[in-house]
């Protein structure tokens, strides 16, 4: 073999000696990979750079609990607010990163207490099905989500719908993310139970399924732990698994889960009350616009409800023969219970989070009360208000940008920060300019036929 | 007295009216001792005799014939018989979906009284209740239903029952009309079909003989009446306005919310077969009748039977009266004015001379919730007596 | 005697006051701001009404002696609103379903005034509303303006047959086919079963209305409406959604020298200049982000949710209304959020009130707060296109027909 040049021989192997001077330049380049490493993943992040310190000097701040800032500034370090109050102050350490939102308004980010959007299909065939779990069948790529984290919401809880008697257990998820993983709040949140007659011919068919599930897993619970208790006694090995497709309905009785419990008619609110306090439960109704007629009931209890999208009801008056208009939340709220507010995606209005709260405002709810609704008392609801629902110290930055004040209908989400990270930003949503601008010219022909 | 307990013991067991085959025999006195006329007062301690299926004579102080049949009802009150004036008694084995022919929703050739069924259980129950002649009806899911007819409940021979083969047409703008498969499925589409078929009927010539359109040619001439169920504000309101445009003579049938357009009805004549009021009606729609009656408006009962008993004529009296209406006035409207609106008034609807004998006796006042239809006379022959138990 | 007669006399003639200031009852509204939509807005205004027209407005009116004041000082009083496509009180429904051609319906004759829809129309602020038929018929007949008081039908229409509608695209379509286990004379067994038909059939029937006012035996109710219209003698809405169909539509229009209005234009955002060449008005509604869709055919999938601002930056005339559709946002939402989306504020007020009363020809009626205008006038807690305002009372003919709750 001849070799013509010396890069040919090295390349074949065939090195002489290393000169000092390449062994610099190698040193030179592995310092400078190294230094490189360091810094560049940070910056190919998903929506600029994580920092570890941020700070938001905003126009106006709205906590959600405590009063309204204006010209103040929040802290935030590792994902967690460490301090807000008037710019003057707070100190902002030298190594934050500043966020100017002077024409801004933040609060923290909207939180959905209840979907069963973003599933594949909301409802299975069996009734009893408690052993199920969204996460399996949240589909991320879904628009929902998408049009969702536009709208500022931060943490959604995704249950199974609305016609499964015991339907399966719940997550919660922010609307970000390619995958569930991604997603993930919490997850084994809330069983799901509706008391919605689909699936048996009858009210009364319906509550005696229910019965008799319970009064089967008592029987199967007493054997089971009966058993386990001979195998102790005897000393014998006891490695029988206690049937996983009941694990959840044993959690949901012993506190671990609390039941979200769908109510068709107002009818259903004493069953629902009824097997709450049989089974002495940790409960949050879910209404249909009809359940306002069980206001007085419902307060009496001081249960947590989750209202229908539909907060306006017309009644007939059957005696004056005339249309009457029921405001639900207008209703619930001087009954003195405290509700969340859910969407429905494809109405105008009722589609945003902010919209049904401007409706209770609109009819007289008081604003600050009608702002928790859609962001403390759902999270509260959930169980992810040591994270969500206000801007505190020590709980997570989940924020959104308001362009202006959040009932204001000209208002928009200029940008989504959670955990301290920008998620969505309204200046980058290509699919949302598509929405609102004119399409590109395409040449008019001349003779369409 | 002999001859009462005979005709107690037996009657019950006669098929109504064929025991008595022979006319102008059989004198009838009967002494009450109260006679509402309708058309003349009320009458204490009066008699009222008939011969020869008619009413020869009531008054006080009559001479009663010795071979007289004397009914005592000399506590009892005595009426004439009640007139449903729109009803769907023994039609079609009381099978309430063979009133209608809706494969054509234009049917006027059809005649009720093809339908109907003299023997049938549900004309027996009506006379109980006091009710002698009806006018039977189709019903009100086309827009022309039919011929309607006037029959006594006597049983027997047509001849006997049979008053008016066709009384009248039925037509109809209530929203029964409408169905998802068969035209018209909207009013504005009734109204226009209606229109279209009484604009034909007025250039109809026998020439183009046409069964259909030659009932219709009748009505579009007034040489019979039309009976138009019409029942909320804007059915009553398109049922006017379809009299004027084509002059017709014409009666509202049900007619629930007449009342709040009786303006247009009392400048149109037009009167109204209301009903019926039933014992869970509102308040609000009780007073109705009243205001009707008060308005000017000739009203009558009907009872819509079967879809509700034939007795629920009188039923609706009794609570118009508590709720407005007079006594008179509601005597009236279940007696004279029904027969008046049926054109009869010349034989039945009230007590004096040369009228058909159709008399009911009551144990007290009708319009009393709890009186009882004692004795009931379709043309001068007792058709019914209350078996005391 | 004498004194009894002079009492007599007295008692007369107040009685005979009384009902004459009845007839001529004055009210006056206090407002917060006025919005008369024709001109600036005017702070601390009053409008005076009598006899159920307005008889003054600006901020010094003298409110006379004895008027009815109407305390709407934190308040804003606008023109009640028009929706040029309304939810319909009507009994029945409104597709005359034996045939697929039906000019000569008339939407006034199914008007019901119990109908419960009335007292949604008058909550949500709209005073007048254009009642159109069906839409499953490709010409579906006359709809009418109607005021949403009265005892009749007849006292709530303002103009009846006041338009002839037609349907583009697959609407009529639907259900054209045999039912499963029904016999082929089921009268939905018929033409048009493809969007093609739908334009075949439609120029099929100019045609032979045409050929009808040249020569006739008999006189038929439908050509007759046709023939108007095809003389220009009653305005035509074309419902079309997709950009296809508003071709379509066009097309045909220019085949017949017709000036047509678009209804829906759910895509008209595709072909903004082409309607505005035409000098189109377009009537928008109903608006879902993820649009209704009842047959199979999908239509309307795409859609701009600026489709109202964009066609208003190219000119076209804009109105937005209800669609007719029950379950739609309410006239002032629709109008608030087409802001929201890119129309100009004072084109979207206009879009509620004023455009679509001059589209309706009952301008000079409504529309705008001006002397001489009917009192047809809505007062809201706040400014119209904000979500936290509420409705608070609706005067219609200067009487007050609606008022919420305290």
């Amino acid at each position: 073999m001849k070799f013509r040049s010396s890069m040919a021989l090295r390349v074949a192997g065939f090195q002489p000696a290393i000169r000092r001077r390449d062994a610099f330049d190698t040193w030179a380049c592995l310092l400078l990979c190294a230094l490189l490493a360091l810094v560049v993943p940070p910056c190919l992040a998903y929506g600029g750079p994580v920092r570890k310190k941020i700070a938001i000097q905003a126009g106006r701040i709205i906590p959600i609990t405590g009063a309204e800032i204006k010209d103040g500034t929040i802290l935030i370090d590792d994902g967690i607010v460490k301090a807000i109050g008037k710019q003057n102050d707070v100190t902002v350490p030298w190594d934050a990163f500043v966020i100017e939102a002077k024409d801004k308004v933040i609060m923290p980010g909207f939180v959905l207490a209840h979907t069963s959007d973003g599933l594949d299909t909301p409802n299975e065939n069996l009734p009893e099905v408690p052993f199920l779990s969204t996460f399996d069948s949240i589909d991320p790529p879904s628009p929902f989500y998408e049009d969702s984290l536009r709208d500022g919401v931060v943490a959604m809880l995704v249950l199974p719908g609305n016609y499964t008697l015991l339907g399966g257990t719940g997550t919660v998820v922010t609307p970000h993310g390619r995958t569930v993983e991604d997603m993930l709040v919490k997850r084994y949140v809330g069983l799901k139970i509706s008391l919605a007659p689909i699936q048996s011919t009858s009210r009364m068919g319906h509550m005696q399924r229910f019965r008799r599930y319970m009064d089967d897993l008592k029987e199967y619970r007493e054997k089971y732990d009966q058993r386990k208790k001979d195998a102790e006694k005897d000393k014998k090995p006891f490695d029988e698994e206690f049937d996983p497709r009941k694990q959840s309905m044993v959690d949901l009785l012993d506190g671990k889960l609390k039941a979200f419990i769908y109510c068709a008619v107002a009818a259903d609110v004493p069953k629902a009350i009824e097997i709450i306090e049989t089974y002495k439960l940790q409960a949050v109704l879910v209404l249909s616009p009809d359940c306002y007629k069980a206001a007085p009931l419902i307060a009496e209890k001081k249960l947590p409800v989750i209202l229908d999208p539909q907060l306006v009801v017309w009644h007939t008056n059957e005696e004056k023969n005339e249309e009457e208009m029921k405001v639900v939340p207008q209703i619930f709220n001087r009954a003195g219970v405290k509700f969340a507010l859910q969407t429905d995606t494809s109405s105008y209005g009722r589609r945003y989070l902010w919209y049904q709260a401007a409706t209770a405002v609109k009819h007289g709810m008081n604003r600050d009360e009608a702002l928790k609704s859609i962001t403390l008392y759902p999270a509260q609801f959930i169980g992810i208000d040591d994270r969500f629902g206000s801007i505190e110290k020590d709980k997570e930055a989940n924020l959104i940008f308001l362009t202006g004040d959040p009932l204001d209908a000209q208002t928009w989400v200029d940008k989504v920060m959670r955990a301290g990270e920008i998620v969505y930003e309204k200046d980058k949503d290509e699919r949302l300019k598509k929405l609102l601008e004119k399409p590109r010219e395409k040449p008019e022909h001349e003779n369409t036929d | 007295m002999k001859r009462i307990l005979v005709l107690l013991l037996i009657s019950p067991m006669l098929p109504p009216a064929s025991a008595w085959a022979a006319d102008g025999g059989q004198v009838i006195a009967i002494r009450a001792g109260r006679i509402v006329t309708v058309a003349g007062g009320i009458i204490e301690n009066g008699i009222v005799l008939v011969r020869g299926g008619k009413i020869e004579d009531v008054g006080k102080d009559l001479q009663v014939p010795g071979d007289a049949q004397v009914i005592d009802a000399s506590k009892q009150t005595v009426v004439p018989g009640f007139i449903d004036a729109h009803s769907h008694l023994g039609l079609s084995l009381d099978a309430l979906s063979e009133i209608d022919e809706t494969v054509q929703p234009i049917a006027a050739e059809m005649q009720v009284i093809d339908a109907f069924d003299p023997t049938a259980d549900a004309l027996a129950k009506a006379v109980r209740c006091g009710v002698t002649t009806a006018m039977l009806a189709p019903g009100s899911r086309n827009p022309v239903g039919g011929q309607t007819a006037i029959v006594k409940l006597s049983g027997g021979s047509p001849d006997r029952w049979l008053l008016r083969q066709t009384a009248g047409v039925k037509l109809s703008v209530a929203g029964d009309v409408l169905m998802h498969d068969r035209k018209p499925t909207s009013m504005p589409g009734l109204i226009t079909m209606l229109r279209e078929r009484l604009d034909s009927a007025k250039s109809y010539t026998a020439a183009k003989f046409d069964p259909s359109t030659e009932v219709l040619s009748r009505l579009v001439q007034r040489a019979i009446p039309a009976y138009v169920q019409a029942q909320t504000v804007d059915e009553v309101s398109a049922a006017t306005n379809l009299i004027s445009q084509y002059n017709l003579q014409a009666v509202i049938t049900g007619g629930d919310q007449a009342d709040e357009v009786v303006e247009t009805l009392v400048q149109q004549k037009v009167p109204v077969i209301y009903g019926p009021l039933l014992l869970y009606s509102k308040d609000k729609d009780l007073k109705r009748p009243a205001k009707l009656a008060g308005a000017g408006v000739k009203l009558a009962f009907s009872s819509c039977s079967p879809r509700t008993c034939a007795a629920d004529i009188r039923t609706s009296a009794i609570l118009a009266v508590r709720y407005g209406l007079s006594r008179d006035e509601a005597m009236k409207a279940l007696t004279l004015n029904a027969a008046e609106i049926l054109g009869v008034a010349d034989r039945l609807g009230s007590i004096q001379k040369g009228r058909d004998a159709d008399l009911v006796i009551f144990d007290a006042d009708p319009l009393d919730a709890s009186s009882r239809v004692e004795t009931v006379i379709i043309d001068g022959k007792v058709v019914y007596q209350r078996e005391r138990t | 005697m004498r004194i009894h007669r002079v009492l007599l006399i007295l008692l007369l003639i107040s009685a005979v006051a009384a009902s004459a200031a009845a007839q001529d009852q004055v009210v006056a509204i206090k407002a917060g701001k006025v919005l008369p939509v024709s001109g600036e807005p005017i702070d601390k205004g009053v409008i005076l009404i009598k006899g159920g027209k307005i008889a003054g407005i600006g901020p010094n009116v003298t409110i006379p002696e004895g008027a009815t004041v109407i305390d709407a000082a934190s308040g804003v009083a606008m023109p009640g609103l028009v929706d040029a496509r309304g939810v319909r009180p009507i009994r029945g429904e409104l597709n005359e379903q034996s045939d697929e051609m039906t000019p000569a319906f008339h939407v006034s004759l199914a008007i019901d005034p119990k109908s419960k829809l009335l007292k949604h129309n008058l909550q949500s602020g709209v005073t007048t509303l254009y009642v159109s038929p069906g839409g499953e018929n490709i010409i579906s007949g006359l709809g009418a303006v109607l005021k949403p008081v009265g005892k009749t039908a007849t006292e709530m229409i303002v103009k009846d047959d006041a338009a002839l509608h037609i349907t583009m695209g697959s609407d009529s379509t639907y259900g054209n086919d045999i039912p499963w286990n029904s016999p082929p004379t089921n009268f939905y067994y018929r033409r048009p079963g493809t969007t093609m038909a739908v334009a075949w059939m439609l120029r099929k029937s100019f045609f032979d209305a045409q050929k009808y006012a040249e020569a006739h035996k008999q006189p038929n109710p439908a050509m007759e409406v046709l023939v108007t219209a095809l003389k220009g003698g009653i305005p035509i809405r074309m419902a079309a959604r997709r950009a296809i169909d508003i071709r379509t539509a066009f097309r045909i229009a220019d085949e017949y020298g017709l000036k047509i209005i678009l209804d829906e234009c759910t895509e008209g955002y595709k072909v903004p200049e082409l309607i505005a060449s035409k000098q189109t008005t377009v009537v928008l509604g109903p608006f879902y982000y993820y649009p209704h869709t009842f047959n199979q055919y999908s239509e309307g999938r795409e859609c701009n949710w600026n489709n109202a601002g964009i066609l208003a930056k190219a000119g076209v005339k804009v109105v937005l209304s209800c669609g007719a559709d029950p379950d739609a946002a309410d006239l002032l939402t629709v109008a608030t959020f087409a802001v929201r989306h890119g129309m100009p504020a004072d084109l979207a007020i206009k879009a509620i009130t004023v455009t679509p009363a001059e589209l309706l020809g009952v301008a000079d009626r409504v529309g705008t707060l001006a002397e001489g205008k009917d009192a047809d006038i809505l007062i809201l807690s706040g400014e119209p296109l904000a979500s936290t305002s509420r409705v608070q009372r609706v005067l219609v003919n200067g009487r007050t027909v609606y008022q919420a709750e305290q």
